[in-house]
């Protein structure tokens, strides 16, 4: 019979589909709450790791200058050798990079209106679901590939990885930005929302999930009012959900 | 253009009320060259950095990408796998290159073996992480970071390293025990400054 240390090493080095499947499939995992509680601290653990690794900073004027790259290359229409260094390039490839980047600095300085989209940071956000909610990372590190399965968003909202939000773009208040999240966490699913709140007209007053309508959605503001978070469970218990994820907030 | 209704009662005291023109930039009518740099380029230059250690060698890598990226644009079938499809470029075009300066060797300063019974339950701090990952030699960051920003399986890393898939799993766990000691170290010596 193989021991708990001798699965755990296995499991440390399985990728998270596989570790779903691991969940689901093993009677020792079944038995063995130990091994269970060891899974979750891995997950929340791996899951902290990509958060951090993710942290790093932009250059600054980098978005500028991919896009005057781009530019140029379909300017100059004609096939590019790879290069493995930026710095082969010659004289006047630099020269209409350099040109085209202050082009496009200068049109979008003057049409960025004053309530320009927020940029949304998933690892910031990541963090700070994570801080406000522990159980958060467990859901994250649960199975993420499954297709949204949500019956109020359609297209490719379906599409939707946990890892891997998607901005939303505000109808109420132009140029807004939030962040949908699908989630797959065991019997439920769903989509977190979070949004900026002081983009919201008429955002939820209450720091607690309180459930919206038959539709089983909860709306809910962060302590420090900085975000309103909308939570769909589409399938599982609602209430069982929100008081597992978001328990201390119920 | 999606709309997505968020609760519905406008009298709720406690309920949001809003519609949401859900807008989807890289719907696949819609996905051009520049919506795919604007949406991803920070994701990109992230796991670009973190594999080239440099912030110069990272944008060529970056900027590398999205140029053979908007080549291929057509390739991209479904532009919801955006994200992993650019990562696989980085990834393609780092091993590339490091394959022609022959720098990735296998081998080289070997972290200690993989450490049993190290507590998953340490903060994990950017900074120490980063010092953590400085120390690993490259044959075990490699396949770390490919595990953590692409998630890929070992079988999987196996095959973009070209090497035997035990010895992804052995790398593998070797790296990750190196960053939990080492996180592990970093905390314990915290304390017992704090003390
Ligand atoms: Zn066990």
């Amino acid at each position: 019979m193989t021991s708990c240390s001798e699965l755990r090493a296995k499991w440390d080095v399985l990728c998270s589909t596989e570790l779903d499947s691991v969940a689901e499939d093993c009677s020792h995992l079944r038995a063995c709450s130990e091994c269970q509680q060891w899974l979750q601290q891995l997950r929340h653990f791996d899951s902290k790791v990509s958060a951090a690794l993710a942290d790093v900073p932009i250059p600054e004027g980098l978005e500028a200058r991919l896009l005057a790259a781009i530019e140029s290359e379909s300017a100059a229409a004609a096939p590019v050798v790879e290069s493995p260094r930026r710095r082969s390039f010659t004289g006047l490839r630099v020269l209409l990079t350099l040109s085209a980047a202050i082009l496009l600095g200068l049109v979008w300085w003057l049409s960025v209106p004053d309530n320009s989209p927020v940029t949304f940071e998933f690892a910031e956000l990541q963090t700070r679901l994570q801080q406000d909610y522990s159980q958060v990372a467990a859901v994250e590190a649960l199975p993420v590939a499954t297709d949204l399965d949500c019956a109020t968003v359609e297209g490719e909202l379906r599409r939707l990885r946990l890892h891997d939000p998607r901005g939303l773009q505000l109808d109420s208040v132009a140029g807004s930005d939030a962040a949908a999240y699908a989630f797959r966490y065991k019997q439920w699913s769903g989509v977190v929302i979070a949004i900026p709140t002081h983009r919201l007209q008429n955002g939820p007053s209450s720091t607690a999930p309180v459930s919206g309508s038959r539709q089983r959605s909860f709306a809910w503001q962060s302590r420090d009012q900085q975000w309103a978070y909308v939570c769909y469970v589409n399938s599982g218990p609602a209430e069982g959900f929100m008081r597992s994820v978001f328990g201390s907030m119920v | 253009m999606q709309i997505l209704h968020i609760g519905g009662n406008k009298t709720g005291q406690n309920r949001l009320s809003l519609t949401v023109n859900v807008s989807m930039d890289t719907g696949s009518s819609e996905l051009t060259a520049a919506s795919l740099v604007r949406e991803q380029y920070q994701a990109v230059y992230r796991f670009a950095f973190r594999l080239a250690c440099s912030v110069s060698d990272a944008e060529d890598l970056t900027q590398q990408t999205f140029l053979i990226a908007c080549r291929k644009l057509g390739d991209l079938r479904d532009p919801g796998r955006a994200r992993s499809w650019l990562f696989s470029i980085v990834r393609n075009l780092f091993l590339k290159l490091r394959r022609e300066s022959q720098n990735m060797v296998a081998g080289i300063e070997q972290p200690e073996e993989v450490v049993e019974d190290v507590s998953l339950d340490i903060p994990v701090d950017s900074e120490r992480l980063e010092q953590a990952l400085a120390t690993l030699p490259e044959a075990f960051r490699v396949p770390l970071l490919l595990y953590y920003f692409e998630d890929l399986s070992y079988k999987e890393i196996a095959t973009a390293l070209e090497v035997p898939a035990g010895t992804v799993m052995s790398r593998l766990a070797r790296a990750k025990s190196h960053l939990r000691v080492a996180l592990g170290d970093a905390e314990q010596a915290g304390l017992a400054e704090r003390n």
